[in-house]
């Protein structure tokens, strides 16, 4: 058993960049094993916390919509707001997190017209949002 | 030794021996990376006896970028006609026999590079600069061309309002190709349809990916060709100018156009050539069009690597890094109080 993963993946990828890369000639596998490389170091990022990022997209979209009860559409947001990711593996989470920001997007659209604080919390959480999955 | 493309070199031969009816073999092969939307190849040949560098682009089994193969090789005969600096195009090929996929033929420009980033360092440092204004003075001379005179209108439609066909166009991209919900896209797309411009009634060739790496430049700081001409079509002159100020194609420098000199300049340059003056309300747009554009194109690449044949990691790699860069310039263009921590308010 490897106790944490996205370690291994990480020393997978520095060997790939430190061992392999050095001994290959051609520049399309280079370039190919540069990319792959790199994508093993994303994973890693994924394996250690995207579980943990998603949930708290989770938590910050029930926030939003406990703040937008006066808007259309409020028993779906209250039903996802109530509702739990069927198991705690990624994929079950993304499904779970795909429904709430389903959801999201239609708040935001009724929320520029109609509501412009909320209009602003959201685009403040979609900063949020997009600093909490980057990858530089 | 590589099996395969040795086979695509023995395989190419012998069909240019027909075609061109001379004797020709291929004497080295090689991939050059980078080349998502087609595969391509560098091969030195030998035809009756003298040597001819060619570039072969062939199809993959699946792309980055959608596009009819037809069109971008017309796009180049038509540029090559008018003496804008493209590599030669030599042939088409749409007979699957021949190479397993359909494929074109261009002419070597020798003694280029495309990297961005050797730029930053000897010899070419000192050449940056002149880089930086060929490229959008070179950008503001294609603007000013007629599209009918460079026969552009025999093969690519005219748009009646090409602010709207390309935002249906790419927005549809989105929603059909979308993995996720993806509502910085949904929110851009509400921005763009409200603020969409009226036709400029300026009408030019869109390269459509007119960025870093996709043209040669030399020691002596010349641009001898533009390439990727895949997104090629007859649009606003506004359009290649916004997208290649973009912030993803100068990152980490993003406060530089293309890594190279201020978006400031590059529009003064731009300007200059085209003898246009740039519209700051639609150009603002276009602006925003770009990252939205580019989303698409990240977008489109996740779904390509998910459900397409092709494993070419460099899809997986566009489809994350470059979708989340690309989401996080959105929010700092259009967050109403954005702190514009990725790039400066728009021009």
């Amino acid at each position: 058993m490897i106790p944490r993963p996205e370690q291994a993946l990480l020393d997978l990828a520095g060997r790939l960049g430190s061992r392999v890369l050095p001994e290959l000639t051609d520049p399309y596998t280079i370039a190919d094993t540069g990319i792959i490389t790199m994508l093993l170091g994303m994973l890693a990022k994924e394996l250690a916390s995207g579980t943990a990022r998603r949930l708290e997209d989770g938590e910050d979209i029930r926030v939003l919509f406990e703040a937008a009860t006066h808007a259309p559409g409020a028993d779906d947001r209250a039903a996802f707001s109530a509702s739990r990711p069927a198991d705690l593996t990624l994929s079950e989470v993304n499904t779970w997190l795909d429904r709430g920001l389903s959801l999201l997007t239609d708040l935001h659209a009724w929320a520029e017209d109609e509501d412009a604080a909320l209009d602003r919390a959201i685009w403040d959480w979609l900063g949020r949002h997009t600093e909490r999955h980057r990858f530089d | 030794m590589n099996p395969a493309r040795d086979d695509i070199a023995r395989r190419l031969a012998d069909y240019l021996t027909r075609v061109w009816a001379a004797d020709v073999s291929a004497e080295h092969i090689e991939q050059i990376p980078g080349g998502a939307s087609r595969e391509t190849y560098r091969l030195r040949l030998s035809v009756d006896g003298t040597p001819r560098g060619v570039i072969l682009r062939r199809d993959p089994p699946s792309s980055l970028i959608d596009t009819e193969r037809a069109l971008e090789y017309r796009t180049y005969e038509a540029a090559w006609r008018a003496g804008i600096p493209v590599p030669e195009p030599l042939l088409l090929e749409e007979d699957v026999t021949v190479l397993d996929r359909p494929f074109s033929l261009m002419a070597e420009v020798t003694g280029c590079q495309t990297a961005i980033a050797n730029l930053a360092a000897p010899p070419f440092y000192r050449v940056r600069h002149r880089i930086a204004a060929r490229k959008w003075t070179l950008l503001g001379e294609i603007a000013r061309r007629d599209v009918h005179d460079l026969g552009l209108t025999d093969f690519m439609p005219v748009p009646e309002h090409p602010a709207r066909r390309e935002l249906e166009y790419w927005a549809n991209v989105i929603r059909t190709d979308a993995l996720q919900p993806q509502p910085v896209a949904e929110a851009t797309i509400r921005w763009l349809t409200r603020h969409l411009p009226e036709p400029s009634g300026r009408l030019c060739l869109v390269h459509g990916d007119y960025r870093s790496g996709n043209f040669l430049y030399n020691e002596a700081g010349e641009i001898p060709a533009l390439l990727d001409w895949e997104m090629a079509h007859i649009g606003d002159p506004l359009e290649d100018l916004a997208w290649s100020l973009d912030p993803l194609w100068g990152w980490p420098e993003r406060h530089l156009a293309g890594g190279l000199l201020s978006r400031k300049d590059a529009v003064s340059l731009w300007e200059g050539a085209s003898g246009m003056t740039v519209d700051r309300e639609a150009f603002r747009w276009w602006q925003i069009f770009a990252s939205l554009k580019g989303l698409a194109i990240w977008i489109s690449s996740s779904e390509d690597f998910a459900h397409g044949t092709s494993k070419d990691p460099i899809l997986a790699v566009a489809g994350w890094m470059m979708t989340d860069r690309q989401n996080r310039i959105l929010v700092d263009r259009l967050h109403p109080d954005s702190p514009h921590r990725y790039t400066e308010a728009l021009l």
